[in-house]
């Protein structure tokens, strides 16, 4: 700045307003402790599931970062708590108890918007209970309140399965009675209905679990388990094929897989997508989506970080196609990955917008700004 | 047997959480001044910082060098705060065949600020596109030159001078006097 600097006066005008206007943008922001803690959240997503801290949930729960902390940490701990499994389970004291679940602290809502009546709506699974849109009029009402962490509707769209801390249930929405299926469970993904309405499997730190609806039977897939180091934690919504006998499921750190739910078959399946992608298979199981960012790939060789993209390609991860791309970062925000359509030629999508993609063009459809939760697609009827 | 579970849980997780508590410490207040200053609301700017150090956490093992990490953090918290002060594309593309009708609701976002010095300059500086609020910060308030400015939000020097230029120029307008 000199004296024959025109905007001398402005620019020390400036830089006091700056000044003053710094503190007020620090002071009306999170603080550093909540700024911790948030991103401690978003790390946790991408790194799988957390592990419980001496019984405490939410804010007090520590988390092991799987891919963060130095990898002879985390060996030295996994062989150290599969020591202590295996004795204490071979001493008959121990039934997997150190695996819980943290659930998370803020409880949903589940808001229900329709995209059009061949497909039904889609919907989210949010804060404190299930709300409806109407398509007509926007007018919203609730029909059932409830804390929510996962929700799934079954085939035929007339059941509504829901799971909050550590129960789920199902709700009749013709009737509105919500039955307990079972009240013991610790699920840390999605959930997904078997193709015939029997039977719902989901992820938890132990391995991939299926519930028999009818009689809340709950059984973990011997192939599955990670205890035995058959498999890592799984993640995101499990794909039942559709003659029901087997599940494709997503790990956290390695390839998806695929099971007999009678615990045969299980073997792995090609990696597909970029880290952190939640590959879907369609629900014929001719297609997977699944989310990729160019994060891994440096600007300087023309990766921009901020790029999300949407690609389908055959079940086995071959000739993939790009469908959809966005600004945004990163594939590890977005645990819930696409969701197809119960005809498979749409798929639902919430990166900071909710979209509606055709799963064969590309054409997408833009429903704004929604709430983060778990997404889901109510058949129509 | 429970116990010595959790106690070596909790030894990898305070590991973690020591360094990711040290990592943010470190650079949280400086960048979440640089963002609010560019983004017009406080939410905007914490969704910047956020992205931005969640993306440098996970680059952290190829960012050792603390000056280099503090380049590279402002210009990623810099760029992502732009970008989310762009205009945001709501709208339908190519839509489909049939009958729909969506509308979920989104909050709006309060744009007052409740504690303001200087409210003629704050709607004058506001007024301003989000190109040369970035560069009038990085210039006058963060202090880097005119090629690091260029250099932070990805454009010639050229191009920054002469958004510095505008929104000086624009500034005085709307301010109503000659300085």
């Amino acid at each position: 700045m000199t004296p024959s600097d025109p905007f001398a006066l402005l620019d020390e005008r400036l830089v006091r307003f700056f000044n003053t206007r710094a503190e007020v943008a620090a002071a009306a922001a999170p603080s550093v402790d909540d700024a911790i803690f948030a991103l401690d959240r978003r790390l946790s997503k991408s790194r799988g599931p957390r592990l419980l801290r001496g019984g405490t949930l939410g804010r007090q729960a520590p988390a092991i970062g799987w891919r963060s902390v130095p990898v002879i940490y985390l060996l030295v701990a996994f062989a150290l708590i599969i020591a202590l499994i295996a004795i204490a389970v071979g001493a008959g004291a121990l039934p997997l108890e150190p695996f819980r679940a943290v659930v998370q602290p803020s409880l949903p809502t589940l808001a229900v918007a329709r995209v059009d009546h061949h497909n039904g709506a889609i919907t989210i699974a949010l804060a404190t209970g299930v709300m409806s849109i109407d398509p007509t009029t926007g007018s919203q009402r609730t029909i059932k309140t409830g804390p929510i962490e996962y929700a799934d509707w079954s085939p035929d769209g007339s059941r509504l399965a829901l799971v909050d801390t550590s129960r789920l249930f199902v709700l009749d929405t013709a009737s509105g009675v919500r039955a307990p299926v079972t009240n013991d469970l610790v699920v840390d993904a999605p959930i997904a209905w078997s193709p015939d309405g029997t039977r719902i499997a989901y992820g938890a730190l132990d391995g991939l679990h299926v519930v028999v609806v009818a009689s809340g039977q709950d059984t973990l897939v011997p192939g599955t388990a990670v205890a035995t180091g058959a498999a890592s934690f799984p993640q995101g919504r499990p794909s039942w094929t559709p003659d029901g006998r087997e599940v494709r499921f997503t790990t956290v750190q390695g390839p998806p897989a695929v099971f007999g739910v009678d615990g045969s078959g299980y073997r792995l399946l090609p990696t597909i997508g970029s880290f952190g992608s939640v590959p879907t298979w369609s629900p014929d199981g001719t297609k997977v989506a699944y989310l990729a960012d160019p994060l891994e790939t440096p600007p300087a060789r023309g990766g921009d970080p901020f790029v999300l993209q949407l690609w389908v390609a055959n079940a086995d991860g071959t000739h993939p196609t790009k469908l959809f791309e966005r600004p945004g970062c990163c594939v590890a925000r977005f645990p819930i990955g696409p969701v197809w359509s119960p005809d498979g030629t749409k798929i639902a999508l919430d990166v900071f917008e909710l979209w509606v993609i055709d799963a064969a063009s590309g054409h997408a459809l833009n429903l704004g700004a929604v709430p983060d939760g778990d997404l889901g697609w109510r058949p129509a009827q | 047997v429970e116990s010595s579970n959790v106690t070596i849980t909790t030894t990898a997780d305070s590991v973690f959480d020591a360094e990711l508590a040290v990592f943010v410490r470190d650079h949280y207040p400086r960048l979440i001044r640089l963002a609010g200053l560019i983004c017009r609301e406080s939410p905007d700017a914490a969704d910047a910082v956020q992205n931005g150090l969640e993306h440098a956490w996970r680059r952290r093992a190829s960012l050792r060098d603390r000056a280099a990490l503090r380049s590279w953090l402002d210009r990623t918290v810099v760029r992502e705060a732009i970008r989310l002060q762009r205009p945001r594309r709501i709208s339908l593309i190519r839509p489909f065949e049939g009958p729909r009708e969506i509308d979920v609701s989104v909050d709006v976002p309060d744009r007052q600020a409740r504690h303001e010095a200087d409210a003629e300059l704050r709607i004058a500086f506001e007024s301003l596109g989000v190109d040369q609020r970035a560069a009038l910060v990085l210039h006058l308030y963060a202090g880097y030159s005119v090629e690091e400015t260029a250099a932070i939000v990805g454009a010639p020097i050229e191009t920054v001078r002469a958004r510095l230029r505008r929104g000086r120029e624009r500034l005085r307008t709307l301010l109503g006097d000659a300085r």
